[in-house]
């Protein structure tokens, strides 16, 4: 499977301009979430000596001062936050239909933006089905991954120190593979919207569910095993980033730290095309849809 | 049973109060039942001698326990509805009553936890005897059985205090209210079941087997205003000696983990308070760990209660904070018995301030909790969070029912106090720790108020500073110092013309100090004495000026806004940039997961 797996980093990586862009896409707008918030915290701090400590920790006791002094701030990027992710939430319902094209097509290789966008534009309302269908499912299960795992660590709960952190590590990820196994059936469904377009939402649920039952267990290996270099590029990133500051106390390491943020950003926009592009390969093993080869068909005929 | 009784007159008779004989002896003899959660008994003490006294005042504190609406659960929502949902209500009842042997019982009249008996004859020094039954109330706060574990505080009837006009004062326990009581010297005869190990307010001077499943201990204390108890079949004690004092540490298995913090913070804060006030005097302090309800710790002289730390991974220093708090409260509340319910400030915020210090002895900055990957959280930056939280309004001298919602009471007392504490204490300056052996010494086994307080804050302190202490004190005072406007104009090669401006805002018209940093690496010192609310000050000098900070040290912490506390010659974006740079990755991440990419 790793095999298999690695074979597909090859195909994301010429996928490169579509990366850079969804990438491109995620900083514009977080971006723009954050613009006012940045301004007003600047122009709160940019005078102040007592801000200072700030480049080299996360002072706590500067952030609050910020915040006790500027109330309207923390509610402002709140607001900023839910909107921005709202309005994020829909512009990825019209590029997922783009995406699980690519990905599923296995169109690799240059990429014709005309047919991209066509097929953003043509899947956007089953993604945004999808999206509506699933939000209550993920709360659903969000609620009672909490309660199982409250219940499996009760037995747990004289646990304190280390043994308590590992217990607590292990809570956390429990809720994060139920959740991952529950996302997984939307990917399903959007890569059944991608290789079935006029089906109608009901059919295409119930492809995503025949493909899904069987599979779910090697898509959510995939998803792992995708998401471990991840992981570990992210722990590196922040380890990085506190060093670069803690060694530099200034420029330097400031903009070395917001250049190991942004790089692990766009790390995990390729993370996710790689598993899509894991997901699109083993899709279309079962599924062929409208991407069948067309000598099959004639064969067939 | 005459036998174990003769020893108990023995340990009586040779048992020494630490400050000799100046205060009455509380006699309590008393059987916990644990088939009924109750315990019954009497506790027998001498009535104060005064002209004319024909009435006997007591406290029975388990009766704010005894149902949902009175006004100690009124407020208490927590509380309030485990003991509605449990039913387990907590009462205590007087069974007979004696004074120098004559029975007065049907003279007992009690109102919510307010006793009192009026014998129609005078019983000036007469010796009162109170035979009681206390119900036990299920997960209470710091009286409350849970799973055969018991917390016994304010566990027996409790004298009222009388007062310099031959008046009680009987306090009135509402929401947030603690035990307030004269001084005695404790014996204290109790009996449990034989598995039971007990942490006290002393380590027992005996313990005898009385029947065969029965154990009755001894102790002999004080002078305290009060003695309580921790029972647990699954307590194990670990104790160690230190400068004279023994450490008891009562936890359970599970709890073993933590030992070294509690041990550790718990010496720190006996040597610091040891030579700031005076040693520890008892022979003994016991930590004992239970499941009260809540995340915090109960204060009783001679033993603390602490929550159990059951699932915290511990990262943050705030078991460490909790233990040290809890410590410094048998000074300040303990030793300087302050009425927690009239000046609740006058331990909880005094304690708060000398917890910051220790915190900053042991953890360095201001008290850090939290020091883990670049993130940095201190003591002090969660109180300053938390007193700009509540209700401005509020003064600091507010008795505890003077405050409408907990958090306003946490926020004033605690968070607010100790800044104003720590402002009062910085202006004496050199004189800070002297005046606080004094006040110390001078309130030692009594109950000073804030009048007092302030009448030895005076002895130390210059006009101005106790003016402006009072004002803290007794009115909603607010503080705002700030520098702005800095602006260096070059006149020649070697003279610069640099003006900034010094601002207040609010009631205190201290001097305050001003630092100047020159580019060439020079400073200059100042100090500002407002006359008016804003003041540009004019300096000429080789260098300009790259920065100006008023009052450096902090002295005044109670200053609402730091961030204008300096100003720069040019602008920093850096801490703005950097700021926003990680809440920009942190907002990026949300996104990824909200949208998949």
């Amino acid at each position: 499977m790793i095999g298999e797996i690695l074979s597909q980093l090859r195909n994301v990586l010429s996928l490169k301009r579509l990366w850079v862009g969804l990438y491109l896409c995620k900083f514009i707008m977080a971006g723009l979430i954050i613009l006012p918030f940045a301004m007003v915290a600047n122009s709160e701090l940019s005078l102040s000596a007592f801000s200072r400590s700030l480049v080299s920790d996360w002072d706590l006791s500067v952030i609050l001062e910020l915040i006790a002094q500027s109330p309207d701030l923390m509610p402002m990027l709140l607001a900023g936050v839910f909107a921005g992710a709202l309005i994020y939430l829909i512009i990825m319902q019209f590029l997922n239909g783009g995406i699980y094209f690519l990905t599923v097509s296995g169109k690799y290789g240059k990429c014709d933006w005309k047919e991209f966008f066509a097929e953003c534009g043509g899947g956007f309302r089953h993604n945004l089905y999808i999206t509506f269908l699933m939000l209550p499912i993920y709360l659903v299960f969000l609620i009672s991954a909490n309660v199982f795992v409250n219940i499996i660590s009760f037995a747990a709960n004289d646990l304190i120190g280390k043994a308590a952190l590992i217990m607590m590590l292990i809570r956390f990820g429990i809720i994060f593979l139920i959740m991952l196994v529950v996302s997984i059936f939307a990917d399903s469904a959007r890569s059944a919207a991608a290789a079935y377009p006029d089906n109608n939402f009901r059919e295409i649920l119930k492809i995503a569910a025949d493909y899904y039952r069987p599979r779910f267990r090697k898509i959510t290996m995939v998803y792992l095993l995708t998401f471990i270099p991840f992981l570990i590029v992210w722990g590196m990133v922040e380890k990085g980033a506190l060093l670069a500051t803690g060694y530099s106390a200034g420029f330097v390491g400031v903009m070395l730290e917001f250049l190991l943020f942004q790089i692990c950003s766009f790390i995990r926009t390729g993370q996710k095309l790689w598993y899509l592009a894991c997901l699109g390969k083993d899709f279309r093993s079962l599924y062929q849809g409208r991407f069948l080869p067309k000598q099959a068909e004639l064969r067939l005929e | 049973m005459m036998w174990f009784r003769s020893i108990f007159l023995f340990f009586l008779l040779s048992g020494v109060s630490v400050f000799g004989n100046d205060f009455d002896t509380l006699r309590i003899v008393a059987s916990l039942d644990t088939l009924n959660k109750q315990i019954s008994g009497y506790v027998e003490y001498r009535l104060p001698e005064f002209q004319d006294l024909t009435t006997a005042e007591f406290q029975l504190f388990p009766n704010v326990y005894s149902s949902d609406s009175t006004a100690y659960l009124k407020d208490y929502k927590q509380l309030r509805n485990r003991l509605k949902k449990s039913e387990k209500w907590g009462w205590m009842v007087i069974d007979s009553a004696f004074i120098s042997g004559a029975d007065v019982s049907d003279s007992v009249k009690i109102e919510y936890t307010r006793g009192a008996i009026n014998a129609g004859s005078s019983i000036s020094g007469g010796s009162l005897r109170l035979h009681f039954t206390l119900q036990v109330p299920e997960r209470g706060d710091r009286l409350s059985y849970n799973k055969g574990d018991y917390v016994l505080d304010g566990w027996y009837p409790r004298p009222a205090m009388l007062k310099a006009d031959g008046t009680w004062y009987n306090p009135f326990y509402s929401t947030m209210a603690e035990l307030v009581g004269d001084y005695y010297n404790f014996e204290v005869e109790f009996t449990a079941p034989a598995g039971y190990v007990i942490a006290a307010s002393s380590d027992p001077d005996s313990t005898v087997q009385t029947e065969d499943s029965l154990n009755t201990t001894f102790y002999q204390i004080g002078p305290m205003h009060d003695f309580a108890l921790a029972l647990s079949p699954h307590y194990e004690k670990l104790e160690m000696e230190f400068n004279g004092v023994t450490i008891g540490i009562f936890l359970r298995e599970f709890e073993t983990p933590v030992y070294p913090r509690v041990r550790n913070a718990a010496e720190k804060t006996i040597e610091y308070m040891g030579k700031l006030c005076r040693p520890y005097p008892y022979r003994s302090l016991n930590y004992a760990f239970a499941d009260v309800g809540f995340a915090g710790g109960i204060e009783m002289p001679g033993l603390i209660i602490l929550s159990s730390p059951r699932g915290s991974i511990m990262a943050t220093g705030f078991l460490d904070a909790l233990v040290i708090h809890e410590t410094v409260h048998e000074w300040f509340y303990g030793m300087v018995g302050s009425d927690q319910i009239e000046t609740p400030w006058l331990d909880e915020a005094v304690t708060e301030y000398f917890t910051y210090r220790i915190l900053r002895e042991m953890h360095g900055d201001d008290g850090l909790l939290l020091d883990w990957w670049g993130l940095k959280v201190s003591q002090r930056d969660q109180q300053r969070f938390v007193s700009d939280m509540f209700d401005h309004e509020y003064l600091l001298t507010n008795p505890t029912y003077g405050f409408a919602e907990e958090v306003d009471y946490f926020g004033v007392i605690y968070s607010r106090g100790n800044l104003i504490v720590e402002t009062a204490d910085k202006l004496l300056g050199e004189n800070g720790d002297f005046f606080w052996r004094n006040y110390f010494d001078t309130y030692r086994f009594k109950r000073p108020g804030t009048a007092d307080f302030l009448n030895i804050y005076k002895k130390y302190s210059d006009s101005l500073s106790h003016r402006a202490v009072e004002k803290m004190l007794e009115t909603p005072a607010y503080l705002d110092w700030s520098v702005g406007n800095l602006d260096n104009e070059i006149i020649s090669k070697d003279t610069v013309k640099s003006s900034f401006i010094l601002g207040r805002k609010g009631d205190i018209d201290n001097p305050v100090d001003y630092r100047i940093y020159f580019v060439s690496g020079d400073s200059l010192s100042g100090a500002w004495l407002p006359k008016y609310d804003r003041e540009k000050i004019r300096i000429e000098n080789e260098s300009p000026i790259r920065k100006v900070v008023i009052d450096p040290d902090n002295v005044f912490a109670i200053d609402a806004n730091l961030l204008n506390n300096s100003v720069l010659s040019g602008e920093d974006n850096l801490p703005g940039f950097r700021f926003s740079s990680g809440i920009l990755f942190l907002v990026e991440s949300v996104l990824s997961y909200l949208g998949g990419l």
